[in-house]
C-alpha cells in the first residue's frame, strides 16, 4: 500500500440480510488519491453495494453479514462512527428526487454541515461556495421541485461539496436524465475532476461521454466479483469480446476500432481509441477511410405509401390544471414502421403515445388506429389493436401472480380459459419467465419485470406495440433483449413506436423518428435524415451517438464517407460478413 | 411520466409575505390559533361568530395583506357547504320536536321570535334559520382562522419552531418534511398507475365494491414506490450524517422574541375579553355547554 492509496479494500464480501447469495464476492481493490474511477457492470452486480461499503452505510445501516475490510483514508470502516466516514466520502445517487429530504436549494445544500452542527455562519459560507461551484448560486432560494433533472442532480452535487469530502462517488447519476441534464451532471462531474485534491468514483453506463476523464476501470460481473481493474484502454481492450457476457456497454469508438482491425490486422491493444479524436486518427493510421469511402449501406427506404398504422391530425393537448402538453400535432405512422419518439423530458412524447391509445378524452377527427376515429373504439377494441407498455412496468401490474398477470389481458377480452392457458405458457416461454409463474409481479428483478410488462402486452398479438423508454433503468444484456426482440417483431410486420432518449438505440433500431420540443413535431423522416441535420438535433438537445459525430467529421474532410450509425455497420458499408470469431 | 401535479390541495397553502404576521413566531401563532377556534366552537349565535369571522378575515386581507381571491378560492367549497347546512336546518327544524342535543337545551333557555313561512310544501322556521346560519358559521370561522395560521406560516419554519421550541424530534420534524415532499410526487405516480390500469381494461369502477378493489388495485404499487422512496431517501440522509447528534444547528434560523409572545398572549386576550362581552350583552346566548 503506497502512501497514495486512499481506499483501500481487502477481501470485501457481502451478503444481504436473508440472501444467500452474496452480494459482493471477495472485492480486492485499490484507489489512489486524485484519481477518477470507473466502475462497470451489469444490473445488479453490486456496483451501488460497494459505493454504499466505501461511505459507511454499509455496515453501520444497512443489515447484513459483512467480511473483509474497506480501509477509507485511513480509517476502517466498521471501527470509525458513521458521521466521521461521510465527512470523508460523499455520494450522489441516481434519482434526483429521492435523495432530496428538503424543500429549498440552501436548506438541501445545507443539510449535510447542519447535522454536523456547524455554525450558522459556517453554514452559510459552505452554501454559498458550494452553489457557486455548481454554478447555481442565483437558485438559492428556489423550492427543489422548480429545477429540471439535470439541476436537480448539481444541488446534489452541491449538497455533497458542502460536507468537503475527499471522495465523491456518483451512482448512475445521469440514469434518470434526459440528453440535456445528462451534458450538464457530466461537464459538472469533468470540472470536478480536473481537481487535483478530489478522488472521484463513478459508476455508469453512458460510457462514451465521460471515459475521456477516467484515469481507472473496474469491471465487474453478475456475481459482485471484480473481473478486472486497470487502466481503460488496457481493460477495454482485454474485454471488447467479453461486451456480451459481461452484460456491459463499452464506448462505441472502441467496438468500431475492435471490428475494424478483426478484419484488416492484429490491433495492439494499448492503442485502442477512446475518444472521437482518437478514432479518427485510428481509422486514418489504418487507412481504412479511404476504403469506406463511396459506400453507402443499402438505404431503408421509409415505407412511405404504406397504409398507416396510426394517423394523428392536429392533435392539441391541455392536461386539466393547464400545462399544454401537445400543440397541433400531425403524425403519420405507416404499417411495419419502427419509429422512434425523441425529444427532452416534458417534449410530449408520453401524451402524444398515451393519446395514441386512447387513455385521454379528445375530440373525434383527431387520432385514428388503422383507419379507425379512435374515439368511436372501445378500450377493449383499442387494446386489441395496439398494447402500451409503460415506462415503470410496476404501474401496469394488476395482479398478484405472474400467470393471472399475463392472462388478464386475455380474461378482461373472454377468451377461454383453455386458450388462455396455451397463450400464456407460451408467451412466458419466449420471455424466460416460465420458472415465475407462481411469483409476485413485485418481486422480479427490474430487467424479468420490463420483460413482464412486454409479455402482458404482446400475449394479445396486437399489431402496433408503442413502448415508453423501454430500456429505461436496463443493463445492457436486458437492452438488447428487448431491442432484439422488437426488431424480430417488426421484421414479421409489426408496427413499433419507441419513446426514447437513447439515440443509440434509434441509430441502431429505429427506421423513422420523430423529434418533439415544446409539444411540437419540429422533425418527421428516416433517421439517416436526422443524422444528416445536426441543427434539428441540436434544437431539440439530443445527443449525437459518437459514432455519428466521428462520421460527420470525417465528412468534412470527404464528404463521401458514410455515417455509421454503429459498430456493427462497418460489415453492411464493406458488404462483409461477420465471421464467427469476432463476436462484438 | 413527467406530469404536473394538480394544484388542487396547493391552494391550501403557504402564500409569500413579509407581513408582520408572516414574521411572527409559528409557535405562540399556532397556539393563540388554536384557542380562538376552540372558542369559536362553544358559539352556537350566528352574529358572534360572523363577528369572529370577520376579525379573522381583517387579519388575514388587512394584517398578512393576502389577496381576497386567494381566500375565496379555498374558502369557495366551503361556502357551498355551510350555504347547504343553513337550507338544511332552515326548513328540518322542529321548534316542538328540536333535531339536535343542544339545540333543544338551546331551545328552552334561548327566546327567539318564532316565524315561519311556507315554501310549496316545505316549512321555513326561524329557529332553523337561527342555527343553520350558525352552524354554517361556524365552519367558516373556523376555516378562516385556520387559514390565517397557514397562510401565514411556511411550512419549513413551522417545523424548525417546532423543533427548536417544543423539543419537537428533529427526526420526526424531517420525516414531515419528507411527507411533504412525497405528496406530490405520489400523487403523479397514482396518475400514472390509473392511466395504466385503464390501458390494461380496468374500466373506473362505478360500484361501491368495485371502488374498494379499485383502490386496492392502486395501494400495492403505491406502497411498493413509497417505501422504496423511503428507503433511498433514508440512505441519502445518513450518508450526510444525519442523526450524527442528539441535535443540530439550522441555517434558516427561527427566532422566539418576546414580541411574539407578548402579541400573540395580547391578542389572544383580546378575544376572550370579546367573547366575555359578547356574552355579558346578551349576543351570545347558545352555547354548547351551559355555564
Amino acid at each position: 500500500m503506497t502512501e497514495d492509496t486512499i481506499i483501500d479494500v481487502k477481501n470485501l464480501s457481502f451478503w444481504y440480510m436473508d440472501s444467500s447469495r452474496p452480494a459482493l464476492n471477495n472485492v480486492n481493490l485499490k484507489i489512489n488519491a486524485g484519481e477518477t474511477t470507473l466502475i462497470l457492470g451489469p444490473s445488479g452486480c453490486g456496483k451501488s453495494t460497494l459505493a454504499l461499503c466505501l461511505n459507511g452505510i454499509i455496515p453501520h445501516r444497512i443489515q447484513g453479514r459483512m467480511e473483509g475490510e474497506v480501509i477509507v483514508d485511513g480509517m476502517n470502516t466498521k471501527e470509525r462512527p458513521l458521521h466521521e466516514l461521510t465527512q470523508k466520502v460523499g455520494i450522489v445517487f441516481q434519482d434526483p428526487e429521492t435523495q432530496f429530504c428538503t424543500l429549498y436549494v440552501e436548506d438541501e445544500v445545507a443539510f449535510g454541515p447542519e447535522n454536523l452542527c456547524f455554525p450558522r455562519e459556517e453554514i452559510d459560507k459552505r452554501v454559498s461556495e458550494s452553489l457557486k461551484k455548481v454554478h447555481l448560486l442565483k437558485y438559492r432560494k428556489t423550492r427543489l421541485d422548480r429545477l429540471s433533472g439535470g439541476e436537480k442532480q448539481r444541488v446534489a452535487l452541491a449538497s455533497m461539496l458542502a460536507m468537503n469530502p475527499k471522495i465523491m462517488i456518483f451512482d448512475e447519476p445521469t440514469s434518470n436524465l434526459d440528453p440535456a441534464s445528462t451534458v450538464e451532471v457530466f461537464s459538472m462531474i469533468r470540472e470536478m475532476s480536473e481537481d487535483p485534491e478530489k478522488t472521484i468514483i463513478l459508476i455508469e453506463h453512458k460510457v462514451d461521454e465521460i471515459i475521456d476523464i477516467v484515469d481507472k476501470m473496474i469491471v465487474m460481473n453478475s456475481e459482485g466479483k471484480v473481473v478486472d481493474i486497470g487502466p481503460p484502454r488496457k481493460i477495454i481492450g482485454k474485454i471488447l469480446e467479453r461486451v456480451e457476457e459481461l452484460g456491459i456497454w463499452l464506448p462505441q469508438i472502441s467496438k468500431l476500432a475492435a471490428m475494424i482491425s478483426h478484419r484488416f490486422e492484429g490491433i495492439r491493444r494499448e492503442r485502442i481509441p477512446l475518444t472521437i479524436e482518437e478514432g479518427i486518427e485510428f481509422l486514418e493510421t489504418l487507412n481504412v477511410i479511404h476504403k469506406l469511402r463511396g459506400k453507402k449501406r443499402r438505404e431503408e427506404r421509409r415505407i412511405l405509401d404504406g397504409e398507416e398504422a396510426i394517423s394523428v391530425k392536429d392533435l392539441s393537448f391541455t392536461y386539466p390544471d393547464g400545462t399544454t402538453a401537445l400543440k397541433g400535432i400531425s403524425l403519420k405512422v405507416a404499417k411495419g414502421d419502427f419509429l422512434a419518439l425523441v425529444g427532452g423530458n416534458g417534449s410530449g412524447k408520453t401524451t402524444l403515445a398515451l393519446c395514441m391509445i386512447g387513455a385521454f378524452r379528445i375530440p373525434k377527427g383527431k387520432v385514428f388506429l388503422n383507419g379507425r376515429d379512435i374515439t368511436s373504439m372501445t378500450r377493449y377494441e383499442i387494446a386489441k389493436e395496439v398494447g402500451y407498455v409503460f415506462q415503470y412496468p410496476e404501474h401496469q401490474f394488476v395482479e398478484n401472480k405472474v400467470y393471472d398477470e399475463v392472462a388478464f389481458s386475455l380474461r378482461v377480452r373472454r377468451v377461454g380459459e383453455e386458450e388462455v392457458r396455451e397463450r400464456v405458457m407460451n408467451i412466458l416461454r419466449v420471455f424466460s419467465l416460465e420458472r415465475y409463474i407462481e411469483a409476485n409481479p413485485f418481486s422480479l428483478s427490474q430487467g424479468e419485470k420490463r420483460r413482464l410488462s412486454v409479455a402482458t402486452m404482446l400475449v394479445v398479438e396486437p399489431d402496433i406495440l408503442i413502448l415508453d423508454e423501454p430500456t429505461f433503468g436496463q443493463d445492457e444484456r436486458n437492452s438488447r433483449y428487448i431491442m432484439q426482440l422488437l426488431r424480430k417483431l417488426n421484421e414479421q410486420g409489426k408496427t413499433i413506436i419507441m419513446i426514447t432518449h437513447d439515440m443509440k438505440l434509434v441509430a441502431k433500431y429505429a427506421k423513422s423518428v420523430a423529434v418533439m420540443l415544446d409539444g411540437k413535431i419540429i422533425y418527421e423522416g428516416t433517421v439517416d435524415e436526422l443524422f444528416e441535420n445536426p441543427q434539428i438535433m441540436e434544437r431539440a438537445k439530443l445527443l449525437r451517438p459518437p459514432l455519428i459525430q466521428l462520421s460527420i467529421k470525417i465528412r468534412d474532410k470527404y464528404p463521401d464517407f458514410p455515417i455509421i450509425k454503429y459498430p456493427e455497420m462497418i460489415y453492411e458499408v464493406m458488404n462483409l460478413e461477420e465471421s464467427g470469431a469476432s463476436k462484438i | 411520466m413527467r406530469r404536473v401535479e394538480l394544484p388542487r390541495y396547493r391552494t391550501f397553502e403557504y402564500i409569500e409575505g413579509d407581513s408582520f404576521l408572516h414574521r411572527l413566531n409559528p409557535v405562540p401563532k399556532l397556539f393563540a390559533t388554536l384557542m380562538i377556534i376552540l372558542l369559536g366552537a362553544t358559539i352556537l349565535d350566528p352574529i358572534p361568530l360572523a363577528i369572529f369571522m370577520l376579525i379573522g378575515l381583517v387579519m388575514i386581507v388587512v394584517v398578512a395583506r393576502i389577496s381576497i381571491t386567494a381566500y375565496l378560492k379555498v374558502m369557495s367549497l366551503f361556502i357551498l357547504l355551510g350555504a347547504s347546512y343553513f337550507i338544511f336546518y332552515s326548513l328540518i327544524y322542529n321548534p316542538s320536536a328540536p333535531p339536535a342535543f343542544q339545540f333543544g337545551r338551546l331551545a328552552k333557555e334561548v327566546a327567539i321570535p318564532h316565524m315561519e313561512f311556507q315554501l310549496g310544501i316545505l316549512r321555513v322556521t326561524s329557529e332553523g334559520m337561527y342555527f343553520g346560519s350558525a352552524v354554517a358559521l361556524r365552519i367558516l370561522n373556523t376555516l378562516t382562522w385556520a387559514l390565517m395560521f397557514v397562510f401565514t406560516t411556511h411550512p419549513k419554519l413551522l417545523v424548525i419552531s417546532l423543533i427548536r421550541h417544543l423539543r419537537l424530534s428533529y427526526r420526526i420534524g424531517f420525516a414531515i418534511f419528507a411527507g411533504y415532499r412525497f405528496m406530490p410526487l405520489l400523487n403523479s405516480e397514482l396518475d400514472s398507475i390509473r392511466i395504466a390500469h385503464a390501458v390494461r381494461g380496468y374500466g373506473e369502477r362505478t360500484t361501491l365494491r368495485g371502488r374498494l378493489k379499485e383502490v386496492m388495485r392502486y395501494t400495492i404499487p403505491l406502497f411498493a414506490s413509497a417505501i422504496r422512496k423511503a428507503r433511498r431517501t433514508a440512505i441519502a440522509m445518513d450518508s450526510k450524517a444525519f442523526g450524527a447528534f442528539p441535535s443540530r444547528t439550522y441555517l434558516s434560523d427561527v427566532k422566539l422574541t418576546k414580541t411574539d409572545i407578548v402579541f400573540s398572549v395580547l391578542f389572544l386576550a383580546g378575544i376572550i375579553i370579546l367573547y366575555q362581552s359578547m356574552i355579558a350583552f346578551g349576543l351570545i346566548r347558545a352555547l354548547i355547554f351551559s355555564f
